[in-house]
């Protein structure tokens, strides 16, 4: 007998998960305040960082805490760049390159044992990173600059250029996860037998979702940068952050749109619970030892999967 | 042409065999798990694994793989994939840095590649019988299912030469149906396949 469905639930629900999507973009502008075009540029930055932690804590199942090394490569690269007088497409591009390399040298020792080994080496480059190489950089301050005839001084311009860059990084992870390199990293996170027998060279698939991911991690410190104009504080580098931002996938899940849900959820935090210091941090660490000690497998692909075929 | 010389079966036996291209072998070892292992590159044993020219032995299983050597062991992990048909794709290798480039950017020209090997997975799926099972979690798949997705991830990579691992933990209409297929894609492919049984204790004796 056809089931015959009194609602097109399907329809429903993908057109939620837009609106979600158009209301999370919007808001700064229906709040029009400067806070508030930060605080979204500080949200996007937030959707690289989740989509960064997605190909590695999502796809690779490893413990991966390299993001702040990457973030601080590519905030140090962009505020090079730019107070040297260059462009910003170059100076993105750079942070890019630095947080691809940063963070493939990450794992790069790693690779015998990584799921392994990786945390630990990761934990090292971020130390090393916030305690020793920062301390001894010194970089001064820019000025926003101007990118195609769009001058990026004003808080409104940049949260769109952000929005911008934060919705072409998660395509690019979005469009990849259902491309034979996700597929193969996805099977070298969680069945590395099966995913060596069908083509996957492990140490070169690990290489390069690392690479991706610093290259994500490493635009978001751009855009960090660019918002602070300058180098950004040096607690959004540090190894208690690295720990702190990995609820962002464990809180939203393997797929793509973890990173979306997983960042709103944390950068929504201190909204919340304003007046609190250090209220991210916290709810962040809670939440990372809450998911560790519980078999939550994410909003997207555990709860809210859970919930629509629910409904 | 497929030439196994000198593996070790995993239960103290030695294997030598040759398969021509379009023939279809059988050999009835000790541990057949074992030696489907060795041969893909991914377990313990020595001795020599050559495919055409291509000599295998001491490479990596991914370089058995690309060289068009598939091996099926009849059986996933569990967290194999989050569906069947992920794990079929599997077999749709990597077209390159620029290919790969071209999917993150989402053009048009990688869209309709990832829609050809999508289609191709499913045709094949089908042809197989596992098109019920196409959209199921890895995890709630019966055996058989999970037999027929290893089959097809390995035929999705267009191989030269099929070493099957029999699903004899399957129902006798299950394996006839699955030896059937691999027989119609051997010669309809021209593939060189070896099917690995497991030896009853009296034929080990």
């Amino acid at each position: 007998m056809r089931r015959v469905a009194l609602l097109p639930l399907r329809r429903v629900r993908e057109r939620g998960r837009l609106v979600v999507l158009v209301a999370a973009a919007v808001w700064p502008f229906l709040l029009d305040s400067p806070a508030a075009h930060r605080r979204g540029t500080e949200l996007a930055a937030l959707v690289l960082i989740g989509a960064a932690l997605t190909v590695t804590v999502g796809w690779l199942r490893v413990l991966a805490l390299h993001v702040p090394a990457t973030l601080a490569g590519g905030a140090a690269a962009t505020t090079a760049v730019l107070g040297a007088g260059q462009s910003l497409p170059l100076g993105l591009l750079t942070a890019m390159v630095v947080g691809a390399v940063l963070s493939t040298l990450t794992v790069a020792p790693a690779l015998s044992r990584p799921r392994v080994r990786a945390p630990l080496t990761t934990l090292v480059a971020v130390v090393a990173v916030w305690g020793w190489v920062l301390p001894s950089v010194r970089l001064g301050a820019f000025a926003r600059p101007v990118v195609v005839g769009v001058d990026l001084a004003g808080d409104r311009a940049l949260y769109l250029a952000a929005l911008g860059l934060a919705a072409l990084g998660w395509r690019a992870v979005a469009n990849l996860h259902v491309a034979p390199f996700g597929r193969r990293a996805r099977a070298v996170g969680t069945a590395p037998e099966l995913a060596s027998m069908s083509g996957a060279e492990p140490r070169r698939v690990w290489l390069s979702t690392f690479a991706l991911s610093g290259a994500l991690g490493g635009a978001a410190g751009a855009v960090l940068a660019v918002l602070a104009q300058g180098m950004p504080q040096a607690v959004v580098f540090s190894p208690v952050n690295a720990i702190a931002l990995l609820a962002i996938p464990l809180l939203g899940g393997r797929e793509p749109e973890g990173a979306i849900v997983g960042a709103l959820a944390l950068g929504m935090a201190p909204l919340l619970l304003r007046g609190l210091p250090e209220a991210q941090l916290l709810m962040a660490t809670a939440l990372v030892v809450l998911i560790a000690c519980t078999r939550f497998r994410g909003l997207v692909d555990g709860g809210l999967a859970r919930l629509g075929r629910a409904v | 042409m497929l030439r196994l010389d000198g593996l070790e079966d995993g239960a103290g036996g030695v294997v030598h065999v040759e398969v021509a291209a379009g023939a279809h072998a059988v050999i009835a070892v000790g541990d057949p798990d074992a030696l489907a292992r060795c041969v893909a590159g991914v377990g313990p044993g020595h001795g020599g694994v050559r495919l055409g020219e291509s000599v295998l032995t001491g490479a990596s299983a991914a370089r058995r793989w690309q060289a068009g050597l598939a091996v099926v062991l009849s059986a996933l992990p569990e967290d194999a994939g989050p569906s069947i048909l992920d794990v079929i794709l599997l077999g749709d290798g990597s077209r390159g840095r620029w290919e790969t480039l071209a999917a993150a950017l989402g053009t048009r020209r990688a869209h309709g590649r990832s829609a050809d090997a999508e289609a191709a997975a499913r045709a094949l799926a089908g042809r197989i019988g596992l098109a019920p099972w196409l959209d199921t979690p890895v995890t709630a798949a019966p055996p058989h299912a999970r037999a027929s997705a290893d089959l097809a991830r390995a035929l999705s990579g267009t191989p030269k030469a099929l070493v099957w691992r029999r699903p004899e933990w399957l129902r006798p209409v299950e394996i006839r149906s699955l030896a059937a297929f691999v027989q119609d894609e051997a010669r309809r492919l021209g593939l060189a396949v070896l099917e690995v049984r497991e030896a009853t204790p009296l034929a080990r004796r």
